[in-house]
């Protein structure tokens, strides 16, 4: 048993918790976007954990076609480092750095509140962190604020061990691994050894390096032995036990390894006697695996194994082993390396690897390996209710889904599809330092389309985007679509929603059809059903006989498309799909977007009138077509170029503006170096066939130059495209080309190269957040500002005026004396000396009503000047000075023409749409609104009626809803407004006072109309109500107020009053306020207090009941 | 400086205090791409902006009183609205009678509805597809007309929704405006007509260089008749704007592809029924114009274009127009 286990690694498979499918053996890459800048990976060797600024992925390596776990954790800083607890106690602990704190996740809890600690006493980031290796409750942080620091969980708060270098910031932090007491950090080119049981000097500096130390790592066999790998291009081992081993004048330094690069990190194998490299810059982007040379000082690295494969540097890697449970150092291991090419690869060690480095794999260890359960936390957590806490149930909102009926995938997860689309796995390992990815061909000389079913699944699914693939198993071989095809069985032409299962062998393409089945629906009969599957089945099993993938074949007979049943154009299908595949990678489906929407509206109306037959319509989306299908789309595409910038006012006279902040001399230099450095790029090219059009274009801007720019602009939508594409792809061709020289034609490979990296489509994570963040990241994005500019300084109509302004008064000059002040005060000196001129004039007017009578009225010109002001402020735009003018001018009220109406009971009811509130106030208070009293203002107005609105609505939009405004409308010999009193008569003169032209009253009608309006959007109510009043007065024409009922002219804004404002409480008896905790509640009367004042009411020696019922409560 | 937007907790604002012009808030690189439209509610208190990247963001701005002039008005991300398959270019709030209601308009040929619910995000509660090309504009009507909302599209076509009290939604009104394409669509003001509330008008901007007025028939209220053809572009015209106040005169700005600005003006009292072309500046801009907005008043006309600077315009006592400032990054 055990020697089959030493000699062939596929016993592996299958057994004890590994699933057959594992990607141990299997070199594997992932594409992750996302600015991903650290990773670790689980002890068990299952989950990897990335972490980037939105967040941490938890990745199941085992499935890497199932999108990631995301938890989210936003921080404008670089993760620093991410790692997983190595104690199975804590084996789903994750400790992440967010610049100065520490966040320990166990992702065993619910995604939205996983995290467990957070560690924050450092001043400054935190560059690196280390779990203890033999205590769980132990770890130690480093930080640039030079501390490192050993924390304790049990008491979080607080680190249980601080130290610092003083001088340098702390790079690296690490327990040793066989000595629980002793720490190592590094501090610029030294490493210091602290033993948190003496204090807080180190006992011993390593010094030797003469740059920066990136990393340092203890020996896991030799408990004095460390190795540090630097800048300066070495990695040094350390042992500081013995001092005579004194080697280049320092006397701890037992080895220096030469490398010709500098070293990002260096570190110890977990297994046989070697160290695993890599560079920081230059060394071919790989990871170098070298043994020890043990009889010289120095040497130089002289690698056993090299991981080359990465477009970028290897930011971090990572071991993953298993192992069985034989007692035996049977350890397997897989190399994983995160670079910043967006890659995570997992390398499979050959066997032949473990010799060479002195690993044998057979000896007998003494403990046995630590045991992990093998389980992956790559799938949400739902609530343990161990963890659960209060708040998490308080701001978990009821989560809105907007899924189409179809059931698509939810639009904020992952898009599975593009995710799978990142996954590339190779099945024949460990020759994977040649570039692996890349020959199509397997072994029997058969082509296949696609490496995997996932593969497969990510290319077909981005192909038929009206189908919706609602569950991908690429483990498992499941695969479950959902479409519309026209299979109805009643009317053919109307599609019918089809859920369809596939279930493919391991071996398909190579061996076995995939198997078939329909779900059953109320539109497809049996009979139908069951041909439909015997055709598929039909085309799974020609499709296998020529060993070439059928899902593509299979989805579109069920969309009741034409499907090749001719082996000779089953074959034929290749090329073609491989080309779109390279189509589809350039990236250029911007162009075509048009013609995909369509295709998805149709598709989607196709949903939503299924969508009324199935049962599964529950949100509250509502989809309207109106499309005329009869309607030919146009060929010409007229949508004009976007709008990069503009500005729009606001109702609050604040300006709104947008820029595209390219800024127009930095364009032009970019343009420049375009045209030189594709111009350049064109020499000495002829081979690749790039568009002729393309180069002739590049010819035209560079000789227009910049003057005709003008004309040169494109007016479509699809032109500005066109336009931006190419210059996206001349600025990434600048970009490479610029510090290098010579050579055009291997330079243009390269670049063509590194081009097609670039615009490759990647799998970007949908997450909205993340797409903007990942697009601020790159380059390529354009910067956009909003900002809101505010301009009512140029606006005549004043909030602040507006506020104070008056509309009655004792007397009609006092009126205009007071809005003449308020103009004054804020600096209005042509507003206040127009308010002064007219009360001027109506002073001198009401001291001689007496003798002048009705004629005299024009006397001093009266009129006239108000009929100039009218012109003058209708030239000045200033909608605020009509509109009050139009009221101070006029008298409300309905125009009583019989002097007997004019009594003191005439009251003009009709403003109000509740009679029950005329009443006669304190006719005293003319100074003041009554409306006013009865709510509060501004903003709390403000609040409330929105409120009041939005409740009010369902999800659909009303017209009705507008409650009234109850406004109370006094008496109306209160509104003298410049009506005098007459003591002759001892009558209210105040019909003739006609300072309005009645003939113009429609317009004057608007101007009030018109400045309600504006301050109901400055929340004005009472304001816009007492101007809307004046709607009905002396000059009202007859026909107008009676249609004044119809038109919701008054309707505006329910206004609450405050007391129903507040919830209701139930209120103590005793001390009045709200009774939220414990309470006392009697049996017999019911009153409540709480405790607390019942305790005291009662030791009081009362006996009577404090809400004085007069019941005696705590006698029985 | 976008993640920490997109956090939702951060402000981003100066600490201004309201002087003339100034910069309230600042966010920059919000949107993954180019901003194409940028609205405030009609409180003023909600901002939508709309990007090439496909989203619609809506932020709040936090409680700013010029009594208490410390607090800094700062702006929070409340929710990004992706629905749209396209760019989106244009957003417009509904009145708040209607609740806090968005439409938007995009690449996609696409009109979404959006709804604030009480957790302050927002629902998707309809989408309208009548066009079969790109909607360029979309803006509700004067709120007395009830949800009424006129789109402008590509496809040569202005649709005029109307949302009945379910929320279900008649069948539009779909009008041939302009054989290449519609750009723009603008709401003639309620108080154009007299206040007779059954005669509804609308302008819009064609790719025929023509700005068009269009009137409700008196009879039928579904039917709309082209009430005027107003020529003086010799390019596409990008934007059109109705006044919203109208005072003794009522203006049209519309602006275009070349590089002018054309106001419009009807006299209320007079009663020829014609209106009146003047160019706002006699010589050209410097470049093309995408962008006209009237204040409230309609005093102040901002415009703005493919230079990426904003001019603001006043008319003077003389009637002329002249420059009110430009606004700066």
């Amino acid at each position: 048993m055990s020697e089959n286990i030493f000699h062939h690694r596929q016993s592996f498979v299958g057994e004890g918790p590994y699933s057959p499918t594992s990607t141990f053996n299997k070199s594997l890459a992932l594409r992750v976007d996302g600015g991903i800048n650290a990773v670790t990976i689980a002890p068990s060797g299952r989950d990897v954990v990335m972490a980037s600024k939105n967040g941490i992925y938890v990745l199941d390596l085992d499935d890497s076609y199932k999108p990631p776990r995301f938890l989210e954790h936003q921080t404008p800083w670089q993760v620093a480092d991410v790692q997983y607890s190595p104690h199975p106690q804590t084996s789903t602990w994750v400790i992440s750095t967010s610049n100065q704190k520490a966040l320990i996740w166990n992702l065993m809890r619910n995604t939205t509140n996983a995290i467990e600690h957070t560690l924050h006493a450092h001043n400054r980031a935190i560059t690196d962190i280390n779990w203890h290796p033999h205590d769980h409750n132990l770890l130690s942080t480093a930080s640039v604020d030079t501390r490192v620091l050993a924390w304790d969980l049990r008491d979080s708060k607080s680190p249980v061990y601080t130290t610092s270098d003083w001088k340098e910031a702390a790079s690296q932090v690490k327990w040793n691994l066989k000595n629980r007491y002793v720490l190592a950090s590094s501090h610029g080119n030294h490493v210091s050894l602290w033993d948190i049981r003496k204090g807080t000097s180190p006992f011993i500096q390593l010094k030797g390096h003469t740059r920066g130390i990136n990393n340092i790592s203890f020996n896991p066999n030799n408990e004095f032995e460390l190795m540090s790998s630097s800048m300066d291009g070495t990695i040094k081992i350390w042992n500081y036990k013995h001092n005579s081993l004194a080697v280049n004048g320092n006397q701890y330094e037992k080895q220096t390894v030469v490398t010709d690069f500098p070293v990002w990190r260096g570190r110890y194998l977990p297994f046989g006697e070697g160290l695993c490299a890599v560079p920081m810059v230059q060394g071919n982007n790989s990871a170098y695996l070298a043994s020890f040379n043990k009889e010289e000082s120095t040497t130089k690295l002289s690698p056993v194994y090299l991981f080359k494969g990465h477009n970028d540097r290897i930011t971090d890697f990572l071991w993953r082993s298993r192992h069985t449970n034989s007692g035996i150092d049977d350890r397997e291991f897989q190399l994983v390396t995160w670079s910043n090419d967006s890659d995570l690869r997992l390398w499979p060690i050959a066997e032949n690897v473990y010799p060479k480095i002195n690993f044998s794999r057979k000896d007998v260890l003494d403990t046995p390996l630590t045991e992990y359960p093998y389980k992956t936390y790559s799938k949400d957590v739902k609530f343990s209710g161990k963890h659960l806490k209060n708040e998490d149930v308080l701001y978990k909102f009821p989560k809105e889904k907007f899924t189409t009926k179809s059931g698509r995938l939810v639009k904020d997860d992952i898009d599975h599809l593009s995710w799978l689309s990142g996954v590339r796995v190779d099945d024949d390992n460990a020759n994977t330092e040649n570039d692996a990815f890349n020959d199509l061909v397997d072994q029997d000389g058969f082509s296949s389309l696609y490496r995997n079913l996932g593969e497969e699944v990510a290319v077909v699914g981005k192909k038929l985007d009206m189908v919706s693939f609602e569950k991908i198993s690429v483990s498992t071989g499941d695969i479950v679509v959902s479409l519309n095809g026209p299979w109805n069985s009643v009317n053919k032409n109307k599609p019918v929603f089809v859920r369809a299962t596939f279930h493919f062998d391991p071996k398909y393409p190579k061996l076995g059809a995939p198997t078939v089945n329909i779900e059953e629906s109320r539109e497809i009969t049996d009979e139908d059903r069951l041909k439909m599957i015997q055709q598929l089945n039909k085309i799974g099993a020609l499709y296998a006989e020529y060993k070439q993938n059928s899902l593509e074949a299979l989805l579109r007979y069920l969309l009741g498309e034409e499907v090749e049943m001719n082996p000779d154009d089953i074959l034929r299908i290749n090329p073609d799909i491989a080309e779109y595949d390279i189509m589809k990678n350039l990236g250029f489906d911007e162009e075509d977007l048009w013609n995909t929407n369509l295709r998805n509206d149709n598709d989607t109306e196709i949903v939503s009138e299924n969508s009324t037959d199935s049962d599964e319509s529950d949100d509250a989306i509502k989809e309207h077509n109106f499309i005329n299908k009869n309607l030919a789309s146009k060929s010409f595409d007229s949508t004009p170029v976007p709008k990069g910038c503009g500005a729009v006012f606001s109702h609050t006279g604040q300006l709104v503006c947008f820029f595209t902040s390219t800024n127009a001399e930095k364009q032009r230099k970019v343009q420049d170096k375009i045209i030189n450095a594709s111009a350049g790029a064109m020499r000495g090219f002829g081979r690749l066939n790039k568009n002729d059009q393309d180069k002739s274009d590049v010819d035209s801007v560079s000789t227009n130059g910049n003057n005709s720019m003008l004309e040169n602009k494109p007016k479509t939508y699809l032109e500005s495209l066109a336009l931006k594409n190419k210059k996206g792809e001349n600025k990434i061709d600048n970009v490479i080309l610029g510090g290098k020289t010579n050579n055009d034609e291997d330079e243009w490979e390269k670049m063509l190269k590194n081009d097609l990296t670039f615009r490759t489509k990647m799998p970007v994570l949908t997450n909205p957040s993340m797409l903007a963040s990942s697009g601020v990241d790159s380059s390529k994005s354009e910067k956009n500002t909003v900002t809101i500019k505010d301009y009512s300084f140029l606006i005549p109509d004043k909030k602040s005026l507006a506020k104070k302004y008056k509309t009655q008064g004792a007397s009609l000059p006092l009126v205009c004396k007071h809005n003449s002040d308020v103009a004054r005060e804020h600096q209005e000196d042509d507003i206040a000396q127009c308010w002064e001129l007219l009360g001027n004039m109506l002073k001198s007017r009401s001291k001689d009503i007496s003798r002048y009578q009705d004629w005299s009225y024009d006397f001093d010109g009266g009129r006239c000047l108000i009929s100039e002001m009218f012109a003058y402020f209708e030239k000045c735009h200033n909608l605020q000075m009509l509109a009050m003018m139009a009221c101070v001018l006029v008298s409300p009220g309905r125009n009583h023409s019989k002097p007997g109406d004019s009594d003191a009971d005439y009251v003009s009811g009709e403003i109000s749409f509740d009679e029950n509130n005329i009443k006669n106030r304190e006719s005293g208070s003319s100074d003041k609104f009554s409306t006013r009293e009865s709510y509060h203002r501004q903003s709390s107005t403000y609040s409330l009626s929105t409120r009041s609105i939005t409740s009010s609505f369902s999800n659909n939009l009303q017209t009705d809803s507008i409650p009234c405004l109850k406004v109370e409308v006094l008496k109306n010999d209160i509104f003298d407004n410049g009506n005098v009193y007459i003591p002759k008569t001892g009558e209210f003169f105040c019909k003739k006072l006609n300072l309005l032209n009645p003939e113009e009253e429609i317009k004057f009608i608007k101007y009030r109309e018109q400045y309600a309006d504006m301050l109901y959007t400055w929340g004005f109510q009472a304001e816009r109500s007492n101007i809307l009043r004046f709607n009905i007065n002396e000059n009202s024409d007859e026909k107008y107020i009676q249609s004044i009922d119809e038109q919701d002219l008054f309707k505006g804004l329910e206004v609450i009053p405050a007391e129903e404002k507040e919830k209701e409480f139930i209120v103590c008896r005793v001390c009045d306020e709200p009774v939220i905790k414990r309470s006392f509640v009697c049996n017999k009367c019911g009153c409540i207090a709480h405790s607390e004042c019942a305790k005291t009411w009662w030791n009081c020696g009362m006996e009577i009941c404090p809400s004085g019922c007069g019941c005696y409560c705590l006698l029985r | 400086m976008s993640t920490a937007i997109q956090n939702g907790q951060e402000f981003y604002a100066d600490q201004s205090t309201t002087k003339k012009g100034e910069t309230q808030v600042t966010i920059t690189n919000a949107h993954a791409d180019s901003i194409h439209d940028a609205v405030l509610d009609y409180y003023g208190k909600r901002l939508a902006t709309c990007s090439s990247d496909k989203t619609i963001k809506v932020f709040e701005v936090s409680e700013t009183s010029e009594d208490n002039s410390t607090s800094n008005s700062g702006y929070q991300l409340l929710d990004t609205l992706s629905e749209h398959s396209g760019p989106v270019w244009q957003v417009d709030w509904a009145h708040p009678k209607f609740g806090t209601c968005l439409a938007s308009c995009g690449y996609d040929g696409k009109v979404c509805i959006w709804k604030e619910n009480s957790y302050k995000k927002f629902e998707l509660i309809s989408v309208l597809k009548c066009h079969t090309a790109s909607v360029n504009s979309v803006q509700w009507a004067p709120h007395e007309y009830g949800p009424l909302l006129l789109c402008g599209s590509s496809d040569g076509s202005c649709s005029i929704f109307e949302f009945q009290d379910n929320g279900v939604v008649n069948e539009p009104i779909i009008i041939d405006a302009h054989q290449i394409g519609v750009n723009a669509a603008c709401w003639a003001p309620i108080t154009f007509n007299g206040g007779n509330n059954n005669e509804k008008r609308f302008v819009t901007g064609g790719c025929d260089n023509l700005v068009k007025i269009w009137k409700s028939d008196e009879t039928d209220p579904k039917k709309y008749q082209l009430e005027h053809t107003l020529r003086a572009h010799s390019d596409w015209v990008r934007d059109v704007a109705w006044s919203p106040s109208v005072l003794n005169k009522s203006y049209i700005a519309s602006v275009g592809q070349d590089s002018q600005c054309v106001i419009w003006t009807k006299d209320q009292e007079s009663k020829d029924n014609e209106w009146k072309q003047t160019v706002l500046k006699e010589n050209k801009f410097d470049d093309v114009l995408w962008r006209a907005s009237w204040s409230l008043s309609g005093d102040v006309l901002a415009l703005s274009g493919g230079d990426n600077r904003i001019t603001l315009w006043r008319e003077n006592l003389q009637g002329q127009w002249e420059s009110a400032g430009e606004v700066n990054e």
